[in-house]
């Protein structure tokens, strides 16, 4: 099951704040998911989040509102994904373990 | 300065060399246009840079009307003056200050209702385009086409209108109406001059905000950038600020000018009655011309051809305010003050 959660993009409004507030909102939004499924037997302890943005941001430090990502800035190309679920930390891989790799999107699932 | 001073200074600068006093000139010119680019860095000195301004655009149609040179006006000292030292030495200063307060409030009366309908036309659009509300999905474009049509009418309009208040320091000229049309129907092809030079003046407001977006991926600003943004944003508005005054003074002078000469050429057609004219304008303008008491009737809906004709020509002026906008949002301040209508500060 697939969620786009659209609220950051509210910043093409021009105004920072609707950037960090979609951010709490979706933050919030994914506990309430989390725990729903905890409560669901058919999803307990079985269930696997993939959380990604499908684009950077702009990190400029001369714009009010930086957070865009019409502009071609590398920050805008980068993206990072957060993986939850039961077997996360298995197979060597610590749970919690922060990895700085550079990784195509392309590479994540495979394409056969 | 006193009067005594100021002919004795003049007598001196008559009798000084020719390289000397041109090397004065344009000393005192460069100076007058530094204090203007410290003045374009704050809003309170915008303030005071408009009403600046609107001293030149008043010299500038005594120039047209007497023949005479036109004088930039002083920053600070009064040109005559019998007062005290502290009058002497800052007269100009709140003359401009005073000028710039009626200036602003009354160019926010004329511009605002444009201005506003084109900022709620950004907000409903993009609302729309979140929501997915698409019963309403006119709601924003339509917002956007009227304000931007009557930001179009606005500036066919404001030029002459501005320096006319700015001539004759009566603000309720701004809103007269029928006889500012009348004198901006007098140079239908003149006027197509107004949206060019504009045109250019915001070319440099939307490059200078824009381009900021860009300003960090060029190798030659990034260690600048990263040392001190808020000092990097300082000078980058500085310098920019150079050449869009440059431009805003060019833009002023050719207003001022087309408003000087349609007085003229409309007394001669009899378009004009002298009687109808601010007692500013009669003063200065009444060497000029043998002076018409009477009118011709003249048809009104011609006159509003021969006036708005140049209306579709202030678009890109507008097309340019909202690609700006798209790549660097500055706020709904960037929709209600275009440095070139209302105050003169860029960001």
């Amino acid at each position: 099951m697939m969620l786009n959660y659209q609220d950051t993009d509210y910043v093409h409004w021009g105004y920072a704040a609707h950037y960090t507030r979609a951010i709490s909102i979706i933050d919030q939004s994914l506990r309430d998911l989390k725990e729903l499924t905890q409560q669901l037997p058919f999803y307990r302890d079985n269930t696997y989040f993939v959380v990604v943005p499908d684009c950077g941001r702009d990190i400029n430090r001369l714009q009010k509102t930086p957070f865009q990502h019409h502009f071609n800035s590398r920050s805008a190309h980068e993206i990072w994904a957060l993986i939850v679920g039961p077997a996360v930390g298995r197979g060597g891989v610590d749970r919690g373990r922060m990895i700085e790799r550079e990784v195509q999107q392309i590479n994540v699932a495979k394409t056969q | 300065m006193p009067q005594g001073s100021r002919e004795a200074y003049d007598r001196r600068m008559q009798r000084a060399p020719r390289v000397v006093r041109a090397f004065l000139s344009a000393l005192t010119a460069i100076v007058r246009f530094a204090i203007a680019l410290i003045m374009a860095q704050s809003v309170v000195g915008a303030i005071v840079l408009l009403g600046y301004v609107y001293r030149r655009m008043q010299n500038h149609a005594i120039a047209v009307w007497t023949g005479g040179r036109f004088q930039a006006p002083k920053w600070l000292f009064a040109l005559e003056s019998d007062g005290g030292f502290f009058h002497r030495h800052t007269a100009s200063l709140w003359l401009h200050l005073r000028t710039g307060v009626a200036a602003s409030l009354s160019l926010a009366v004329l511009t605002l209702p444009s201005a506003v309908t084109i900022a709620l036309s950004w907000y409903t659009g993009w609302n729309n385009s979140f929501y997915k509300g698409y019963e309403y999905a006119l709601v924003g474009p339509l917002l956007g086409v009227l304000g931007i049509g009557l930001g179009m009418l606005l500036m066919t309009y404001l030029p002459y209108a501005q320096a006319r208040h700015a001539t004759t320091g009566e603000w309720r000229l701004l809103f007269s109406w029928r006889q500012n049309l009348q004198l901006i129907s007098m140079h239908p092809f003149a006027n197509l001059a107004l949206p060019i030079i504009y045109f250019a003046t915001g070319l440099l407001v939307a490059g200078a905000r824009g381009l900021l977006t860009f300003a960090p991926q060029w190798r030659a600003l990034q260690g600048a950038v990263e040392a001190d943004p808020g000092q990097f944003l300082t000078n980058w508005y500085f310098y920019w600020s150079v050449p869009f005054i440059l431009l805003l003074f060019v833009a002023k002078r050719v207003g001022a000018r087309l408003y000087a000469s349609a007085i003229i050429k409309g007394l001669q057609n009899r378009r004009i009655a002298h009687g109808e004219l601010h007692d500013a304008e009669r003063y200065y303008i009444r060497g000029a011309l043998a002076i018409a008491d009477t009118t011709k009737p003249s048809g009104g809906f011609a006159t509003l051809i021969r006036a708005l004709w140049p209306v579709l020509l202030w678009l890109p002026l507008f097309a340019a305010l909202y690609i700006q906008q798209f790549i660097h949002f500055i706020g709904a301040w960037g929709w209600l003050n275009h440095p070139i209508v209302w105050l003169p500060v860029l960001f």
